[in-house]
């Protein structure tokens, strides 16, 4: 036994180390090929507009919903007669000013739309919307019309038009952003859900 | 008598001769030697590709919850109704789609943030001779150099994400990647059935925007053999 130990302590000195150390490096590249455009996007959409929120300015609310919009200067009017009747021909009452332009309200659907993409020849993508169905029908005959869309993205070429251009943003921060409807409330008579088969708008996403 | 000595002399000849013969045709003679070949100190070989480019396809990192329109562009359609009661802002009437719970859940076969890229059989070690308290071992380390420099195209940025250890992933006696472990300890194979491996680098495309190829000055990691 004692003879092994010495004889191990030998091969430990001729050895000249405790241990043998080898130590290499590598460089790497990443070569991202190709192209990718993700489009994400809500499909099915219900906006509530309470009426209260088109209430005339400038009238007195009688109750929530009931407003008296009356104008205070002297009107005076010549009367004639005809027919046995005593004609005072005064015009129609001005239209009260509302909030939103009726003929022509935008609506903006917020956050409705994500893009994530990368690649491309130019590290650019447009994003562009075409109007769908342009009347929505509720009950009765009270409709109202579509008469504008375009996508908005703070920052973009172009923006609030029909087709915006951005930078890609890669794919794991999204570029977010609404689209704007623009609606002609004119036939809108009634509540209720005003709808139509099929769709409003389409988006279109591409990679340029 | 001197003659005589003379005359047996080719008789003697012809004796060696005889048996000289008679030896090669059905006899033997064998020795045994014993020889011990001593190998003295340690050895340990590092074999690795110094220099790597990796390629990869956009597509495979689409997302798997989405639909292809084509190869490359993607609708992601949320088609739950949702609802939202407008807010009047100025002459706008705005509804708001909150997107958090909605647009944002693209599934992605990878984590972006903390991708893991496998780097297959990038080394193969030899080693013999360890003599450590463990035996005929060695242990092969990794270590990211520079990780908070990330590689770059540009303004984009591929990043070596810090959020895992990077890994040494073993390959087992089939070939087959083992586990995901860092090799340490391991038993000397000798040097003529090399223990190959690969290295686990984890990648962060928060900041990727560019296709093309990402790169920086230096190296990546560093590979270190000890023989124990």
């Amino acid at each position: 036994m004692k003879t092994k130990m010495i004889a191990l302590s030998a091969a430990l000195l001729a050895s000249g180390s405790v241990f043998a150390q080898a130590v290499g490096e590598t460089t790497l590249d990443i070569n991202l090929t190709g192209e990718l455009a993700i489009l994400s996007y809500y499909s099915t959409l219900q906006v509530d507009l309470p009426l209260t929120q088109l209430a005339p300015t400038g009238c007195t609310a009688d109750t929530a919903n009931d407003f008296e919009c009356a104008t205070a200067a002297l009107q005076t009017a010549t009367a004639t007669v005809s027919g046995g009747n005593i004609n005072a021909g005064f015009t129609a009452p001005p239209a009260p000013t509302f909030p939103v332009v009726l003929t022509n309200a935008p609506l903006i659907l917020q956050n409705v739309w994500a893009v994530r993409s990368i690649g491309g020849a130019t590290a650019n993508a447009t994003l562009a919307v075409t109007q769908g169905n342009v009347n929505l029908t509720g009950p009765g005959a009270s409709a109202i019309g579509i008469i504008a869309a375009a996508v908005q993205s703070a920052g973009s070429t172009n923006d609030d038009t029909a087709t915006i251009t951005f930078a890609d943003p890669g794919l794991v921060v999204p570029r977010v952003g609404n689209v704007r409807l623009n609606l002609d409330l004119t036939n809108a008579t009634r509540s209720g859900v005003h709808a139509a088969a099929g769709s409003e708008y389409t988006l279109t996403l591409t990679n340029i | 008598m001197r003659y005589k000595q003379r005359c047996k002399l080719p008789a003697l000849v012809a004796v060696a001769l005889g048996i000289g013969l008679s030896s090669a045709a059905w006899s033997a003679a064998t020795g045994n030697s014993s020889t011990a070949l001593n190998l003295t100190g340690r050895l340990a070989v590092l074999s690795y590709y110094s220099n790597l480019a990796v390629d990869l396809p956009l597509t495979q990192l689409a997302p798997t919850n989405c639909t292809a329109d084509t190869p490359n562009d993607f609708e992601c359609a949320n088609t739950a109704l949702r609802t939202r009661t407008t807010t009047r802002v100025g002459g706008e009437l705005r509804a708001n789609f909150n997107p958090v719970t909605g647009l944002l859940n693209v599934n992605f076969p990878v984590n972006l943030i903390n991708a893991p890229l496998i780097l297959q059989n990038v080394w193969a070690v030899r080693t013999i001779g360890g003599t450590g308290l463990l035996g005929a071992t060695s242990s092969l380390t990794l270590a990211l150099l520079n990780p908070l420099t990330p590689l770059s195209n540009g303004a984009s940025q591929v990043g070596l994400a810090t959020l895992s250890v990077p890994g040494l992933i073993h390959n087992d006696t089939s070939g087959v990647i083992g586990n995901n472990t860092p090799v340490t300890g391991f038993t000397d194979a000798g040097l003529v059935n090399a223990r190959t491996g690969s290295v686990r680098i984890n990648l962060n495309f928060l900041n990727t925007t560019l296709s093309g190829n990402h790169t920086r000055a230096g190296s990546e990691y560093r590979l270190t053999l000890t023989n124990l």
